[in-house]
């Protein structure tokens, strides 16, 4: 039986109103199609471009134009976006807020973006904090929270953890790399201090829904940086933290239906684990004899979850 | 043929449905209560998460089970390495079979059994060729053997549970074949476009004379990776996105310029006609992806024409963009209820507004990596004076950090 067919059914049999089956009918045929968010994607990646063009454009020719052009044009970008999210959007409230048009949520990240721009351009040609450059980023990153949570945008969100994590020295790409112990710590320090201002913040109930985005950043940060430790001469600290936010990680993945923590906890702590048994064994079936052993364990526990669990999250 | 039922499958997708809809307010929780036990199957389900580890681990297992096997089996030469992995491939195809029967439907193992028996039935029928001779005089051919008994075994596993992702490999199989086979670049991609436009023709014959609905909707997302291909296999300069990139779309200068100048008219007609269709049937995933392939036409266009690639380019190319989502989107919001020809531009499920969340959350791995040009700080070197990169990023934090 077809959904069209059980839309005929449910309405003859009063389950649902003639106008949700009207309604519903159209969405099935398609005879409403939203375009919402191939639109929402445009908007985005013409944002990036727009900036990264910016950039490039400044990069190449900031000796012809000029800083007095470039700066002009910056602030002119960045205090136009600001004036038009300030009197456009809504009231602030620690409840999640719907964007008032289609355009507001890509202005605040648009005016945002030019902001780092302009800040780096300033430091480059001027050099006014030298050797504590580091701190625009800081700078950066605190003027990206307070416009995420007044305007409750996701985008600026994730822009001010990232530019927190470069205040803490951090870039994702370089964690493959991490050998300073400083730079673990750093990230260890970045992902607790971030879960810690999430929840801190969900538990007063401003911006709830911003929490996830802090935990999935924090998840993967600090997972990688306990990963990399394994190697290192601290290697039985790490892995006992690695175990311990694994098992965390899973355990509140499953008390809140939230799964792709269990993911989380699973892959970084089975990696985590695995390269620390494997790395005193030197016999090829001896190592994969372990796979097969260890990764049908892990089965065993996650069939049982998925048994208990459903479809759930 | 097919393992489930398709009443079933029909029940598990209008369930979805019914959750996306009272998600988004068209339905009441009461109203879902009483339509919820007729949509429940005798099938064992998981979430997508769950069902990604059992997927991982249990290939990981297969993996290594096999090469325990072959090791202590002490398999050598082509022959032997042939029959093992075609005899241990049935066997996986017999255990997805099996697990299928304890009512698995999209569970993971069943499916990482299944792929695994795919990728081993493609190793045996590339060692056999070699070992029957097939590789004397062409070291690739075996490999053009296995990548076509990939794409059938490929499809066997579609056709048998329904796996989407087997039909795409399937495709990808097939597209890539032809490379392996002692002809030149332009017979190559002719070869392959060519295949995966005949399979683009067949499923899109076949999805008109189902319904709207599962099937119809998966054969949809089939013709859509049928058309990438067929544009991804004529467009030249798909490596001009990084420099550094060689081997299938790097070799353009031994490329005649007739079929050059061809490939140059298909990349700008078929977006052109990948959108007239979508919008035409209302065709989401031919849409998305012709929305797409219409950015990489852009992008790709310069490097085609030879000219050099200018840093207003991106500045062009976003007030493109910009423009044509806000001009769309007054377009819209000024018909009837917001709506022209059944088209909208407000959101009218959750799924999608779930879908910008995913999308806002993840851009702060894209910041992180430094690919985003923005919170940009120098670096006190005044030796790097004449260096201003804003995407750039000694440590990190959006690229903010300092390769300026």
């Amino acid at each position: 039986m077809t959904t069209l067919e059980r839309l005929d059914r449910w309405k003859l049999a009063d389950v649902i109103t003639a106008s949700q089956h009207d309604m519903l009918s159209r969405l099935v045929r398609r005879e409403l199609f939203s375009v919402f968010l191939e639109l929402n994607a445009l908007l985005y990646i013409g944002v990036i471009a727009l900036v990264g063009g910016i950039g490039w454009t400044i990069q190449a020719h900031f000796t012809n134009l000029g800083d007095v052009f470039i700066l002009a044009i910056l602030s002119l970008a960045l205090v136009a976006s600001l004036y038009y999210c300030f009197s456009r959007g809504p009231a602030f409230s620690v409840q999640q807020v719907e964007s008032p048009n289609f355009i507001f949520d890509y202005v605040l990240y648009l005016a945002c973006l030019v902001l780092s721009v302009e800040l780096g351009y300033i430091e480059f040609r001027f050099e006014w904090l030298r050797d504590a450059w580091e701190n625009y980023l800081l700078v950066s990153s605190g003027v990206f929270f307070l416009l995420a949570y007044r305007f409750d945008n996701r985008f600026v969100l994730s822009l001010a953890l990232s530019s927190l994590a470069g205040w803490f020295g951090l870039k994702v790409n370089r964690f493959g790399f991490i050998s300073s112990e400083s730079l673990r710590l750093a990230a260890i320090t970045y992902a607790g201090v971030i879960s810690a201002a999430g929840s801190l913040l969900f538990y007063r109930g401003i911006k709830r829904h911003f929490l996830e985005t802090y935990l999935h950043v924090a998840a993967n940060v600090v997972f990688l940086a306990l990963i990399s430790g394994i190697s290192d001469s601290n290697r039985i600290l790490f892995l006992g933290l690695l175990m311990a936010v694994a098992a965390t990680s899973i355990v509140l993945g499953v008390r809140f239906n939230r799964f792709a923590f269990v993911v989380y906890g699973t892959v970084y702590g089975y990696a985590g684990i695995s390269f620390e048994v494997l790395k005193g064994v030197h016999n090829v079936e001896t190592q994969l004899l372990y796979v097969v052993v260890s990764a049908s364990a892990v089965i065993v526990c996650i069939v049982m979850l998925a048994r208990k669990y459903g479809r759930a999250g | 043929m097919k393992k489930y039922d398709l009443k079933d499958e029909r029940s598990i997708h209008t369930e979805r449905l019914v959750r996306d809809w009272a998600d988004s307010g068209l339905l009441s929780q009461t109203q879902v209560d009483r339509i919820k036990p007729e949509l429940n199957v005798d099938l064992r389900q998981t979430n997508l998460f769950l069902r990604l580890i059992l997927f991982g681990f249990g290939f990981l297992i297969i993996l290594a089970a096999e090469l325990l096997a072959g090791i202590t089996l002490d398999i050598e030469g082509e022959e032997a390495l042939g029959v093992f992995c075609a005899v241990t491939a049935i066997g996986f195809f017999i255990v997805a079979d099996l697990l299928v029967n304890f009512r698995l439907y999209r569970f993971g193992i069943e499916e990482a059994a299944a792929a695994s028996g795919v990728i081993l039935t493609a190793v045996a029928a590339a060692a056999l060729a070699e070992s029957f001779g097939l590789g004397r005089g062409n070291a690739e051919r075996p490999l053009f053997f296995g990548l076509l008994v990939a794409s059938a075994a490929a499809v066997g596993v579609y056709r048998r549970f329904g796996y989407l992702y087997a039909a795409i490999g399937s495709m990808v199989c097939l597209g890539a074949a032809p490379f392996f086979l002692p002809i030149d670049e332009v017979s190559s991609r002719l070869a392959a476009a060519g295949l995966l436009l005949v399979m683009f023709i067949i499923v899109r014959s076949v999805r008109r004379t189902a319904d709207d609905e599962f099937p119809g909707n998966e054969y949809r997302l089939i013709e859509a990776a049928a058309w990438l291909g067929v544009y991804a296999f004529l467009n030249l300069h798909l490596d001009s996105f990084d420099a550094a990139a060689t081997g299938l779309y790097s070799r353009t200068a031994s490329i005649a310029l007739p079929f050059y100048w061809f490939t140059y008219t298909a990349i700008w007609l078929l977006p052109a006609i990948g959108l007239y269709l979508g919008l035409r049937e209302r065709h989401r995933a031919l849409l998305d992806t012709n929305l797409v392939l219409a950015l990489v036409t852009l992008a790709t266009n310069k490097p085609y024409l030879g000219a050099t690639r200018q840093p207003w380019d991106p500045i062009l190319l976003g007030v493109l963009l910009i423009g044509t989502a806000v001009t769309v989107r007054r377009w819209l919001s000024k018909g009837e209820n917001g709506r022209r020809w059944g088209y909208t531009a407000d959101r009218i499920l959750s799924s999608d507004k779930q879908a910008m969340s995913v999308v806002g959350t993840a851009s702060a791995a894209v910041h992180m990596s430094g690919h985003v040009p923005e919170p940009g700080t120098a670096s006190a070197s005044s030796s790097h004076q004449d260096t201003f990169k804003p995407e750039g990023g000694r440590s990190g934090g959006a690229g903010a950090s300092g390769s300026f």
